[in-house]
């Protein structure tokens, strides 16, 4: 009887042999390779994406939360600051104002320049403080400005 | 599945996981063998697989269409096999040889070989051409891919491709007839 393998070793052809492919290969692991692959591929994405965890949120909390516990003080502290420097200037008399204005060598073009002349109502400041002159003012008052003696 | 409705299917953010697992399905089958005749051991070309998907997956927005999809993805294939051979060949400093002798033992012993003697004879044959020679035979051989569509894949000139194929096949059955 001839050994199959008899042309071997006498004349082999390479067209004489099936092109089938050589190797074996582990049962149904062309069903479970597309799934390893997906997972391998979805895997780093989902892990990428955040996960609540209390330590997380607390950890970007907490500097927020102090930033508003501080922010909450000084402000109400500011705030209530502007109320006392407010309150204690409404208790000072107009008197005692403009004896303090007169005692810190304030100038009158420094006081002037405080002060936005747009926003004030000089009319009405006018009328307000000649209403308040006696008979003795209003002498004073013409003899230095005798000029304006007969708008008055 | 044409490439263009797989593209576009990989493109679109809602539907590119449905498009991966039909590209895998697809070229699975096609890489593993192009991988497997050129490592020999099955966890190796499981490896090389997953690493060749897993490429494609993270450079698809790379792909010109002036190419066939299934092009593409065998020259990642092609390059992850060379790159593994060659490093292969590096690690601990191993001549051509030895990882040849090394790869033919796993032939011999692994009884991984489904045909008969010839079949074997041939694998261990195949072992001794260069690898890219031996690339370039398993394409056409076993594979049955037109020349053209090898010389997109490995870069070189149908004409250069046919001379290393010839050569491959005169040195294979000598090496038969020899043994």
């Amino acid at each position: 009887m001839k050994d199959k393998n008899d042309h071997i070793k006498t004349n082999f052809k390479l067209e004489e042999l099936s092109n089938k492919q050589p190797y074996t290969v582990p049962d149904d692991y062309f069903k479970e390779l597309p799934s390893i692959i997906q997972a391998r591929v979805v895997k780093p994405e989902q892990s990428s994406t955040p996960v609540f965890s209390w330590s997380t949120a607390w950890r970007y909390a907490l500097p927020v939360i102090a930033l508003a516990i501080m922010l909450g003080y000084f402000g109400l502290r500011i705030n209530s600051d502007n109320i006392n420097v407010q309150a204690m200037i409404d208790e000072i008399s107009t008197e005692d104002l403009v004896s303090y204005i007169t005692e810190s060598e304030i100038s009158t073009d420094e006081l002037l320049s405080l002060i936005d002349i747009n926003e004030l109502d000089v009319d009405g400041m006018v009328d307000e403080n000649i209403e308040l002159l006696n008979d003795s003012e209003w002498d004073n008052l013409i003899d230095e400005y005798p000029e304006y003696e007969n708008d008055i | 599945m044409e490439d263009k409705d797989l593209l576009e299917k990989l493109r679109n953010k809602e539907s590119r996981n449905y498009g991966f697992n039909l590209l895998v399905r697809e070229y699975q089958e096609r890489i593993y063998w192009h991988i497997r005749k050129m490592v020999v051991d099955h966890d190796d070309a499981d490896d090389l697989v997953q690493e060749v998907f897993i490429k494609v997956w993270k450079n698809i927005d790379k792909f010109r269409e002036d190419a066939k999809l299934y092009t593409w993805v065998y020259r990642i294939a092609t390059n992850e096999c060379l790159t593994f051979l060659a490093k292969k060949k590096r690690r601990f400093f191993l001549p051509i040889g030895d990882v040849e002798s090394e790869l033919a033992a796993k032939i011999d012993t692994d009884n991984i070989i489904t045909g008969d003697e010839i079949q074997l004879k041939l694998q261990k044959a195949l072992l001794k051409l260069p690898d890219k020679q031996r690339l370039v035979f398993n394409m056409k051989y076993f594979d049955e891919m037109k020349y053209t569509e090898i010389a997109e894949i490995t870069d070189t000139s149908v004409g250069a491709l046919k001379a290393s194929y010839h050569h491959a096949v005169k040195k294979i059955e000598e090496i038969i007839n020899q043994g």
